[in-house]
């Protein structure tokens, strides 16, 4: 085991210094490891151990208490949660679904088909305040109130690249000699593209909508300058309209326990549910997003 | 494949009792295509409508600071007197620190989930951490804000003060719990999963014979990782860097809830600020002139630009690193 100077060494490094670095490395490595986990763990147990308290079907079922008082719930935040996420899919999931069906199925390499995958590639990545402002402009100021209908708009918008982009790749790994099948037995373009393709990448496309609604689902900022929050029901489409996270941001900032206790409550069950979703999900098309038939 | 997809072919009829068909289905492949590009140009509109509303809302503020907004310092809402540089400032700092932070982490969690842990493990272990990434940025502001600045604020800074705020300027500030520190920490926290799901990806795309070849030359695994793995998925490895640099950049809740609010150039670690993003959200709703409100649409136009930048960026390199080494997407 005595080091030999003139052993051959992998990439010049004497034999005690390889298993130095092989420790070192394989150490630091393994508590990189322990902290994401340990982060992961930390965050969901103070969820968890703060919020449940917090959850019980009046916290469902409510409005929101007078400021600061025990009692009352989340139910309007709750409910244009819903509307906002309906709102933001009836936007963002065709046209997003289409662009994704463009650029994979019908664009080829052309300019204009490159210039849309680079939008794309680009808007994936816009800081969703700026959806927030875009729409604050053309709808809040116009209308003169802000509004679900904005709300959704803007969290549509956010939608859309994040939607095409997914349906572009999933289509992608569907392979061609599905496409060259359809087409030899004589079928148009839109009934190979509708009625093969699309059912081919099914599993995946419906993965890619789940994953951009649960997106969205979290996005606060864009709301702020949209939907602003309420503390009771909305009165309508036009109206200022609450969402759960809007919720969760005030009782954070505000002052008094009991609004801490429930900012946990709200959180652990938007959490549990957007990791519930993803891991059914999961289960159901068992990392499969293409089936060939 | 798509122009045998073009079935028109002048010259050439197709056998008999198929022509209805085969006419019916070019007319519906024309209202498909017509569809699919209506869809594709409302999209493309949308997207200059909103490059077009950030600059015609930036435009007064413009006029009125020139490009000298993004190097001045002072914010003043009474006078109307506003500079950017604190927040583009804030901006880069707490990026680029959450950037070494999460990077660092993430690179060496993603190598000890695809080389070190056992099979049966590594999809489980990698599921978990990519859970943080269902979590959304406000429940990470809720996280920094009732927990982890508390922890700062009684622990940890009071700490860094006695050991070492006499010694180094930078670390001698209010021990306030939120600030520059606990939004750099947050927003690490938030990138971790992006940068340990995007170079798990790359890592795994390294070829077995890879591996196999350098360990039958008789290397570490340890060895395998620094001199074959990582080079070979350095492009993955950057590109997953990238992009997480493009998020901590946008990131705008979780760092509004953290970093405390303040219009000064940072001096410590402990300071209060803004960044680009968290100044929008968290002043837009108490804008009390439209000179202030073009001046946040500014602050709006900087941050999306940077962030633009970096994105086509980003998708330059990966597109022609992918290019040089054969694959085309």
């Amino acid at each position: 085991m005595a080091s030999n100077p003139s052993d051959p060494k992998p990439f010049g490094l004497s034999r005690r210094r390889v298993r130095w670095s092989d420790w070192l490395g394989f150490g630091s490595a393994a508590a990189a490891t322990l902290v994401s986990l340990g982060a992961l763990v930390s965050i969901l147990s103070y969820l968890i151990v703060h919020g449940i308290g917090a959850i019980d079907v009046a916290f469902l079922v409510k409005e929101p208490a007078a400021v600061g008082e025990r009692g009352g719930g989340i139910a309007p935040s709750l409910l244009g949660t819903a509307i906002l996420v309906t709102l933001s899919s009836i936007v963002g999931v065709p046209l997003g679904a289409a662009v994704g069906i463009y650029l994979s199925e019908l664009a080829g390499e052309t300019p204009f088909a490159r210039v849309t995958r680079l939008a794309v590639n680009t808007f994936i990545g816009m800081p969703s305040i700026i959806a927030g402002i875009f729409v604050y402009f053309v709808l809040v100021k116009p209308t003169n109130t802000f509004s679900a209908v904005a709300g959704g708009l803007a969290l549509g918008i956010v939608m859309v690249p994040i939607m095409a982009r997914t349906t572009e790749d999933v289509l992608r790994l569907v392979p061609d000699s599905i496409r060259e099948a359809g087409l030899a037995l004589g079928a148009p373009r839109w009934r190979v593209t509708m009625g093969l393709v699309l059912p081919a990448a099914r599993a995946g496309i419906v993965t890619g909508g789940v994953l951009a609604v649960a997106r969205v689902a979290g996005e606060t900022a864009p709301l702020i300058l949209t939907a602003l929050g309420n503390e009771y029901y909305p009165s309508g489409l036009f109206h200022p309209t609450d969402e759960i996270t809007l919720r969760i941001l005030k009782y954070a900032r505000g002052p008094y326990d009991i609004w801490h206790e429930q900012a946990y409550g709200a959180a652990l069950l938007l959490v549990v549910g957007v990791a519930l979703g993803s891991l059914l999900l999961r289960l159901s098309t068992r990392g499969h997003v293409v089936r060939s038939r | 494949m798509n122009d045998a997809a073009r079935v028109a072919r002048p010259g050439i009829s197709p056998p008999a009792g198929t022509r209805p068909a085969t006419w019916q289905g070019t007319r519906r492949d024309r209202l498909f295509d017509g569809a699919i590009t209506a869809c594709v140009w409302s999209v493309l509109a949308i997207f200059s409508a909103i490059v077009i509303v950030m600059i015609d809302g930036a435009w007064p503020a413009m006029r009125l600071f020139g490009v000298g907004f993004i190097v001045t310092s002072g914010w003043d809402p009474v006078h109307l007197k506003f500079g950017a540089l604190p927040f583009v400032v804030g901006t880069i700092v707490v990026a680029a620190g959450a950037m070494v932070i999460a990077g660092g982490i993430g690179l060496l969690t993603a190598v000890c989930v695809t080389e070190w842990l056992p099979r049966w493990m590594q999809g489980p272990v990698a599921y978990l951490i990519e859970l943080l990434a269902f979590i959304p940025s406000v429940v990470y502001g809720l996280f920094g804000l009732l927990v982890l600045a508390p922890l700062l604020q009684t622990t940890v800074q009071p700490w860094m003060l006695k050991h070492l705020g006499g010694h180094f300027e930078i670390f001698n500030g209010p021990p306030y719990g939120v600030g520059y520190l606990c939004a750099t920490l947050i927003l690490a926290l938030m990138l971790l999963p992006i940068v340990v799901a995007l170079s798990r990806e790359a890592l795994l795309l390294v070829p077995e014979s890879q591996r196999e070849g350098a360990l039958a030359l008789g290397s570490t695994r340890w060895e395998v990782v620094w001199h074959v793995i990582l080079p070979y998925a350095r492009h993955g490895v950057l590109g997953s860097l990238v992009l997480a640099l493009g998020r901590a950049l946008g990131e705008t809740m979780a760092v509004a809830m953290t970093i405390g609010g303040g219009y000064q150039l940072p001096r410590t670690v402990m300071d209060e600020g803004y960044t680009l993003a968290s100044v929008i959200a968290n002043e837009f709703n108490e804008v009390s002139s439209p000179t202030y409100l073009s001046a946040l649409i500014y602050c709006g136009l900087i941050l999306f630009v940077l962030t633009l930048g970096v994105n086509v960026g980003a998708y330059v390199m990966v597109r022609r690193l992918a290019g040089a080494r054969g694959f085309k997407s």
